[in-house]
Order: structure tokens, then sequence, then C-alpha cells
């Protein structure tokens, strides 16, 4: 496990792996619609809180579960080790083997046994070990790392496969995959028949019953199982559940989520030593059950980190993430990929390790969605980022900006040129303003840099005590030295409502950006300072253009300014009266909207925070049917734009990639139009298609209301609105 | 109300690539297993347990001249056909369910290419908590609980699917059913 590794020159290997690439993205695009096949007539959502609230439960009393576990085991004939970390696990199996004179052992697929690194210790001590999964097989024979947690040799073809089985296996071999597989068959049948020793993980450790249960496909686990005369289990403490009832949403879920399939082909639960075949006739089995806490105990007792214990390794969140399907599990991962691979390997190995894999984070939440235990992997990737900056320093990222970027002049202008580029039609002359957007904030304490907007919002606010209630509008950095026309547009159409719109002048960033570089302080200190602010006016309303910055406001503030109560409580205040634009128009207009233009055709691109975190995404689409836009449904229209805040800096080169993908998917509905949410979204989609040279329109939900607006003045109709 | 459970067992079944065929008796479930044994001959078989069912196959495949390998893992490489009954089925899922504690059970359905399968259609359950629970409220629960869905199965290569990886690539399941004149028991009563 290789803790020196450099994560930023493998991505950029993996980006630039066509295979790779095409395996991954062919896999992500069919897994969310056969998934949804397969869980055709399940409650997702019920059963997913009902496998969250099960292993809450269990969590909290993992080590009486273990006891009871053992007890039952030992008490149905089985051996059980409990092993404190990893070398004691494999030290158990080394000695176990040599002890019975074991030369060949075969594996099913197990995530623990590469954890503890077990196959190499007992190569080391001469046991031949023959993994029987056939990806796993695969990896084995050419001598790789997994790239896919459920199917590991996914960054491979056919013509790569049969290569390696002529070459390894000395004999000829056709490119066809049933060929393949039918080679696979052949040759693994005596390693099943001749083994002394089968290992395998389990799926989950029953505690009223000292059963494992174990889910396979291929039919390798039931050999390894049954052939053998000595059978070794590993699990993890996080396996175990209470009894036989709990079993039932695992077996619901998991396949689901995992492969998509509603069951799989075969599901094995052991309970005790059964009878196998010897030289000299039929006997008892030995099984070995090793219980593995190699850093589990401690996380099940951590307040934030314990959540991670609810994970059932089944891989959606892999399956549905966008940088996971660029990179893949080698890079972005080490034993176990992804955002929680993140999380677990910060536990089971290293927390700086982990802190560093966590880093391909988007923060996109798409995760969350999918998650059938419902773990919040981005808020642990992020509190292993705060963990570590508050331990370390800064973090790599903001090392990046503050060290690489200013310096180079190239580089920083490049950033800025192309965001000037695209404030073009309103940015006439350079200023300098005086809080910068975005991660520059660390920068901005040192120096100024050149405004984006010709004149920030804040200055081209104009004042007016006119209107009914009032409606204090947070504009957020990107309105308000950005895209100035986008607060200016939510103000004309608040206006028009007899609003009385303010735009309280003590505000700043929001502090997300801060938070997301895993610096908690920063976020703290604007929180405040923007509560206040905020709450100055008392005004009825808060609104936002930004989704992000509505999600600070509304769940980030009360939770980060808890430890002073007074100020929670003003917080908490904020908190309930704050809007994103959309939902606020659609509340207080929607019947009194009219059709402005005629069916024009758009498209809608969902921000990652407007619909995940803030659960908005059918006001916009019904305000935007309802001025007359004909909406064509663009694909993955709720995944991430690769914006993502500093992400953008952090990892330009898959930021970019994802972006790519945004792009195709909009150009594919052959839309003039693409409406958004989000000042980032809109960003990064504007800028991606000018780089790409394609001329669409991209504009907040806001300026299509305030066009209305103006549409409805011009011609001196009836208000539209 | 358990005749719409076993049309979904078999829809589940059939969902999951296994092939699904109805009895309507012992002596009828033993001709079609010689008939659908027909394709591979000479064929080889061998068959877990020794119920009466069971014992019946044996017999009428005997009759017929396939070969019955005694049972143990190097004869159950060689054979063709894997032969073993069922407890229950799941209809949900199209899940077949058996104790499979006895080594037997395990050799005859995982080591074959083909695999057939056995289930007396009283034995269909809607769901797997009440497969479950069935099985582990019995005094004896078993050590060795197998549930098998479909055949063997991989994807790992280009995702392609394909079948009778290491287990067997064909199951075939015969639902045993006795809704008829009452005679469909023939062989289930001594």
């Amino acid at each position: 496990m290789a803790v020196s590794r450099d994560l930023r020159a493998e991505a950029k290997r993996a980006l630039a792996d066509p295979v790779l690439f095409a395996a991954l993205h062919r896999f992500s695009e069919a897994y969310l619609p056969a998934r949804d096949e397969a869980l055709a007539g399940v409650a997702f959502e019920e059963l997913a809180e009902r496998i969250s609230a099960i292993r809450q439960h269990n969590i909290s009393r993992v080590c009486q579960l273990a006891d009871m576990f053992e007890q039952r085991a030992l008490e149905s004939g089985a051996c059980v080790y409990r092993a404190p970390d990893a070398a004691s696990a494999v030290e158990y199996v080394q000695k176990l083997a040599l002890e019975r004179g074991i030369r060949a052992v075969v594996k099913s697929k197990s995530m623990i046994s590469e954890e503890i690194g077990l196959n190499h210790a007992l190569a080391m001590s001469g046991i031949q070990v023959t993994e029987t999964d056939l990806g796993e097989w695969i990896i084995q024979l050419a001598g790789q790392r997994p790239s896919h947690m459920v199917m590991p040799a996914i960054h491979m073809t056919r013509e790569e496969v049969a290569r390696l089985f002529s070459d390894r296996l000395k004999i000829p071999v056709g490119t066809q995959v049933s060929e393949l597989v039918a080679v696979a068959r052949r040759q693994l049948r005596s390693h099943f028949l001749d083994a002394e020793m089968g290992i395998t993980g389990a799926n989950a450790a029953v505690a009223s019953t000292g059963s494992v249960l174990l889910l396979t496909n291929e039919g390798n686990g039931r050999l390894v199982t049954t052939l053998p005369p000595v059978h070794v289990v590993l699990v993890g403490y996080e396996k175990i559940v209470a009894d036989m009832d709990e079993i039932v949403p695992l077996l619901q879920v998991l396949p689901r989520s995992a492969t998509a399939q509603r069951i799989t082909s075969y599901v094995s639960i052991i309970t005790g030593p059964t009878e196998v075949e010897t030289r000299n006739g039929r006997k008892p089995k030995e099984l070995h059950i090793v219980l593995i806490d190699n850093g589990r105990v401690k996380m099940s007792k951590h307040p934030v980190f314990k959540e991670a214990m609810k994970c059932i390794r089944c891989s959606a969140c892999l399956n549905v993430c966008p940088v996971y399907r660029l990179i893949g599990g080698q890079v972005y991962g080490d034993v176990y990929a992804g955002g929680i691979g993140s999380v677990l390997t910060a536990f089971f190995h290293s927390k700086e390790y982990g802190a560093r894999i966590g880093e391909f984070c988007l923060g996109c939440r798409r995760c969350v969605q999918y998650c059938p235990a419902k773990v919040d992997i981005p808020e642990l990737v992020l509190a292993l980022r705060q963990e570590h900056v508050a331990a370390r320093g800064l973090p790599a990222t903001a090392n990046f900006i503050l060290r690489k970027v200013l310096p180079d002049k190239g580089l920083m202008h490049g950033l800025l040129r192309t965001a000037s580029r695209l404030q073009a039609p309103v940015t006439t002359r350079r200023g300098f303003i005086r809080h910068l957007p975005l991660v520059f904030h660390e920068v901005s304490r040192n120096m100024s840099l050149p405004a984006l907007a010709r004149q920030p919002f804040r200055d081209r606010f104009e004042h007016s005590s006119v209107g009914s209630e009032t409606v204090a509008l947070f504009a957020g950095c990107l309105v308000d030295f950005v895209y100035p026309e986008i607060g200016e547009a939510v103000v004309s159409v608040l206006r028009r409502l007899g609003l009385c719109v303010t735009f309280p002048e003590v505000q700043s960033c929001c502090g997300i950006p801060a938070y997301y570089l895993g610096d908690r302080k920063t976020l703290c200190m604007l929180a405040e300072q923007n509560v206040r602010a905020l709450a100055a006016s008392d005004p009825r309303w808060i609104v936002t253009a930004c989704p992000t910055c509505a999600v600070a406001l509304k769940k980030l503030y009360p939770e980060v300014l808890s430890p002073d109560a007074g100020l929670a409580l003003v917080a908490r205040t904020i908190s309930t009266r704050t809007w994103d634009f959309a939902s606020l128009a659609h509340r207080l207009i929607r019947d009194k909207m009219k059709p402005v233009v005629d069916g024009v055709p758009a498209t809608y691109h969902d921000s990652c925070h407007m619909k995940r975190s803030l659960g908005v995404s059918g006001e916009p689409r019904e305000i935007l049917r309802t001025l007359g836009y004909r909406l064509h449904e663009m694909k993955e229209s709720d995944v991430c734009c690769g914006f993502g805040g500093s992400y953008l800096l952090k990892h330009p080169g898959i930021s970019q990639r994802i972006m790519n993908r945004k792009l195709d998917c909009i150009k594919q509905t052959g839309v003039g139009t693409v409406f958004v949410d989000c000042p980032g979204c809109l960003l990064q989609i504007r800028g991606g298609l000018e780089r790409a040279g394609v001329y669409l329109r991209v504009e907040h939900t806001a300026q299509a209301l305030a066009a209305s607006v103006a549409v409805s003045e011009s011609k001196h109709k009836e208000c539209v609105i | 109300m358990s005749g719409d459970l076993i049309e979904v067992f078999k829809e589940s079944a059939r969902a999951a690539l296994a092939e699904v065929n109805e009895s309507q008796s012992v002596s009828e479930l033993t001709a079609q297993i010689v008939c659908l044994l027909e394709d591979y001959r000479p064929v080889s078989a061998v068959v877990g347990g020794d119920g009466l069912i069971e014992r019946k196959v044996k017999e009428a495949l005997v009759a017929a001249g396939v070969e019955i390998l005694p049972v143990h893992k190097c004869s159950a490489e060689r054979a063709v056909v894997g032969i073993c009954c069922y407890e229950m089925g799941v209809a949900e899922t199209g899940t077949l369910v058996a104790d499979a504690s006895a080594y037997d059970a395990r050799l005859v359905s995982s080591l074959p290419p083909v695999h057939v399968a056995i289930l007396d259609s009283d034995g269909v359950v809607p769901d797997m908590a009440t497969a479950l629970s069935r099985m582990y409220m019995r005094p004896q629960p078993p050590a060795y609980l197998a549930m098998v869905t479909g055949p063997s199965r991989t994807a790992d290569i280009e995702r392609e699917l394909t079948l009778g990886v290491h287990g067997p690539g064909r199951l075939v399941v015969f639902l045993l059913k006795h809704d008829g004149d009452g005679g469909a028991r023939d062989g289930s009563q001594p």
C-alpha cells in the first residue's frame, strides 16, 4: 500500500487511458437504468432508511454484537479469532496454513483480505494463493490492482485478457468473451479441487446464530466454501448484524445497488462447519472465522466517522461518481475506492493518505442520493479534510493556489482571462475588487486582483425603500463580482412584485469555498458576519441566486454557529427565511406568470447543491415552462458540471473532462438555450461552450424571469408576473 | 393465491435466466428429465439426496441408459448434469432455497455444467423474509443454507454477461405441481 503514490500523476495517466474511459463510461451509463429496473416495486428510500437505522444501532453496540457472534460461532463448532489489527489477522491465517502444511489456497473475492495484505504474506510463506473470481484472477495474473470494487478488471479489453491468458497460461486463446470465460473455468477447476484451504470474506455476520453470509454470482464462492477441508472467513466488525431479520433488507439492496440484480446467483449462509471430502473419506471441515477490527472499533466510537461504518460495500457510490468514472479505483482509492474509500483508508491505514485520496471528491453529493445505507460520504470526506487541515495547516490545494498560481503570472492570468473573457459584454475596463471570490479568499488578504465585472453588484445596486415586505438579497461572490446582471435580474423580478429589496452591505463570501478546502475556521467567521448582516434589517425573506450560498445560509450556519446559543438562534431564523431564487419566485408568482416566448427549445442543468442539498428541481422547470420554453431534458441533467468551486483549480484535468461530458449532453439536445440556477455552473458551462466554439445561450432562471418582466413592460401589457 | 405465487416465481426465475418447466406428476417429471438429457448423450449425472423423488429420478435415468455416478468431487466434476431437490422457492426473486448442509447437495449443484433443480410447488413462498424465517425457525437450522437464482454468471470481461463461469451455465427448474386430479402425487406417497 503505497502512501508515497503521486496521485496527480496517476490521475493524469488515467485520464489519458481511452480503454479505461470507455469501459467506465459504458458501465456507468448502463448502471442506473438497470438499477432502476432491479428496484422496480421496491421502496428504496424506506429500505435505505431501515438499513441506515439498523446499522446505526449496531454501530453503537458493535463490541457487544461481536461478543455474541463469537459465542454463537464457537457453539456452532467454528474457531473464532478476534484480530485487533491487520498484522495479527495475517499472522493467524499464515500460522494456520503452515501448521496444517497447506500449500495451495483458493480465494473468493474479499476486500478485507486486500486490506490486510494477506495474499502477499501467504506467498512469502511459500503458499500458492489463487484468486478465483474471474476479474480478480485476471488482475492477479496481470500483477495489477483492481480498478473497480465489483468489476476489478473493467479496465481491460477482451483482447488484453486474451493476450494475458496466452502469455501466462501458454495456451492459444481466442478473443471471444465466452471463450475466455471457458478458459478460466478449465484452468481454475484443478485449483478448486486440489486446494487445501478456502478463504472468503463475508457480506454479513449474524450475531444471534454465528452465521456468515456470502453473495456471489460466479459460483466460485460455493466451491471455495465446499471443496477445501479448511475454510477461513475474514470479516470486519462492521459486517455484524444482530439477527437473520437484519439480513433481509441487506439482501434486498446489496445486489440491486452493486450490480443492478434483484439477487445474486448464489447466496450462502454458513453456520458452523459442514462435512468435507478428504483422501481419507468424509470428515467435518475446519471453519475459522477471523473477526477483524483494524481501526473499525475506533471508527465506531468516533462522533463523525462512525457514519462510515454503515457502508455495506455495494459500490453504488462509485457507480454514479463522475470522478470515479473518469479515473477509476486504481487512482481514486487504495483498497477501497472513491470517497468512501478515502474515509475507510484513513481509519484502516493512514489518515493522511486517506485525506489525500479524498481530494478527488467533487462534493457533488450524487453518491448520497444512491447510497442504500444513507452514508453522507462527501460530508465525511470534508470532515477528513478539515481534520487534516486542522492538524497540518493548509491543504495541498491552497498551497497550490498560493504558491503555484500566484507566483506564476501565466497561470494566474490565464485563469482570470478565461473568466474575464466571459465577462466581455459587461466589462469595459478593469478595476479592483475588495473581496476576492471563491478560492482566492486566501489570497485576498494579501493583495487585490483585477475585478472580473466592471462594476460589482454591490456598487450597481440602487437602494430603494419602496415596497411592502422586505427581501434581503444575499449576492454571493460570483453574482457580486462576476455576474452582477444575475443579481439585477433578481432585483427587477422581486421589485416588480412590489417587494422591498435590500442589499445588506456587510455581507461577504458565504464561506463554502473555504469550507470545501477544509478551512472550517474561515467558514465560522464568515457565517457570523453574514448572519449579523442579514439579521440587522429583519427581512421577511432572504433570497440568493446561488444555491451554494443558500446551502450555507440554510444548512451550515446554524450548525457551525451552534456553540454560541444566541447567534445560533439568529442563524436558525435566517435559515428558515432563506430561499433560493427559483423556489421563492415559484412560491410568490407561480399563478401570475404568463408565457412570453412561444415554445423556444431550451434545456435545464441541475446544480448539485440545488438538486441534492436543497432538493429543488421541479420549481425552476415549472417557471421556465410557464414562461413558454419547451424544455428538452438532457441526459444526466443532475450530474455535476465539473465546477465544484475550487475543484476547478485543484483538478483542472478532471474538471474539464466532466465539463466536456456535460457539454456533450447539452449539445445532444439540439437546443439553443441552457438554463441553470447556479452562477458557478453558469461560469463553467458558458466558459466551456465558448472555448469549444459552440454558441449557446446560458442563463440563470432569474434572467429568464427578468426578461419576461421587460417584455411585458415594453409591450405595455398587463403584468406578466 | 398460491397459483399467483407460482406464476410470480416462474417469471422471476426466468428473468434470472433459469429455465422453468412444470411437472404434473413425478412420472412426468422423470420423463421430462430423461428427455432433457437426450441432448447431452452420452450423458452422466450425479443426483444429490436420497428421498423418494430422487430415487424415482435415478431409476428413470438408469432405465434410460444415463450413467449415474456416485457423488464425490471428482465424479461430480466429470458429470454433465447434477440433479437435486430444493425445499423452497422465493417468488419475489425466483430463488431456489435448500438446506445444503450435506456436502453432496452442494457438489451436484455447483460442479456439473448443467443443473436440474426440482421444487415442489407447495414450497413457493412470497419472499426472502419468509424463506429465511422458516429455515431458521427449524429445530435444526441449516449449517449451510443454499440459495440459487439462475445460472452461474459473470460480467467481468468488458461487462459482457457470460453464463457458467464456475458453476452451472444452465439451470433447469422443474416445478412439481399437484393441483391436478389427485393423481399428481403419484410418486410422493409410498
